[in-house]
């Protein structure tokens, strides 16, 4: 693997990560990473992120996860309700249990997609696959819904 | 491949703490039943692949951001 990060520089509030990704500058503090243990599905030495804004685009609801171990892997990701996606309570539970997550602390998130079509760009979302970030113990994993409704590709 | 050859009712047992049993084989198709502690997953392989599958595109997906991102902005509201 070529580059790995390129630059660190130490701020007051902890060391700031710098990454050049396809969607510009991407800077992560390091202490603000999250673990995820497991990686995710296809990505399983991806096992530290860092969550940030898209470069020059800080009003946007959508976000970035920049892995850390493995800097050329980034996905573009975002609250499905922003969005005005729905993934039902029931469906939420069902996923927090089966996968030992904290329900008060836990934030769902969805890998976005970008397809580009002749003239038209759109987004899909995998509703049916969300990332779950357990925000206090700063660790997460990918999370497969039992329920068959949800798709990997919702056209945003 | 690890090879074994069960009956109906027989079960495995995978590093000491998953167990997968053999519920019911009928007309070519076999019911598995699985234990296995909570940190654990068990997906159909199909589904597997095709979350996997889905991670890679999006991990490499690129696209017009600043139009993508107008129509999200139109989309919210």
């Amino acid at each position: 693997m070529e580059q790995a990060l390129a630059n660190e520089q130490t701020t007051p509030t902890g060391k700031a990560l710098t990454y050049q990704t396809r969607f510009g500058e991407v800077t992560l503090r390091e202490d603000r990473l999250i673990s995820f243990p497991t990686g995710i599905l296809g990505f399983n030495d991806c096992t530290v992120f860092g969550l940030s804004k898209i470069p020059n685009a800080d009003e946007s609801p959508l976000l970035l996860l920049q892995c850390v171990n493995e800097p050329e892997v980034c996905f573009l990701v975002a609250d499905p309700t922003v969005l005005g996606l729905d993934i039902k309570a029931e469906d939420m539970d069902n996923a927090l249990a089966e996968s030992a997550m904290d329900k008060t602390n836990t934030q769902f998130l969805v890998i976005l997609t970008m397809y580009e079509q002749e003239n038209s760009h759109y987004l899909t979302a995998n509703l049916r696959a969300p990332i779950l970030i357990d925000s206090v113990k700063r660790t997460a994993l990918q999370h497969i819904l039992s329920n068959k409704d949800y798709t990997t590709q919702h056209k945003i | 491949m690890l090879l074994i050859t069960r009956r109906a009712q027989e079960s495995i047992i995978i590093n000491g703490c998953i167990e997968v049993t053999i519920v019911e084989v009928r007309g070519g198709r076999v019911k598995l039943g699985f234990e296995y502690p909570e940190n654990n997953t068990v997906y159909r392989k199909e589904l597997f692949l095709k979350i996997q599958e889905e991670n890679k595109i999006a991990a490499t997906s690129k696209g017009d951001l600043t139009k993508i991102l107008s129509s999200v902005i139109k989309k919210e509201k």
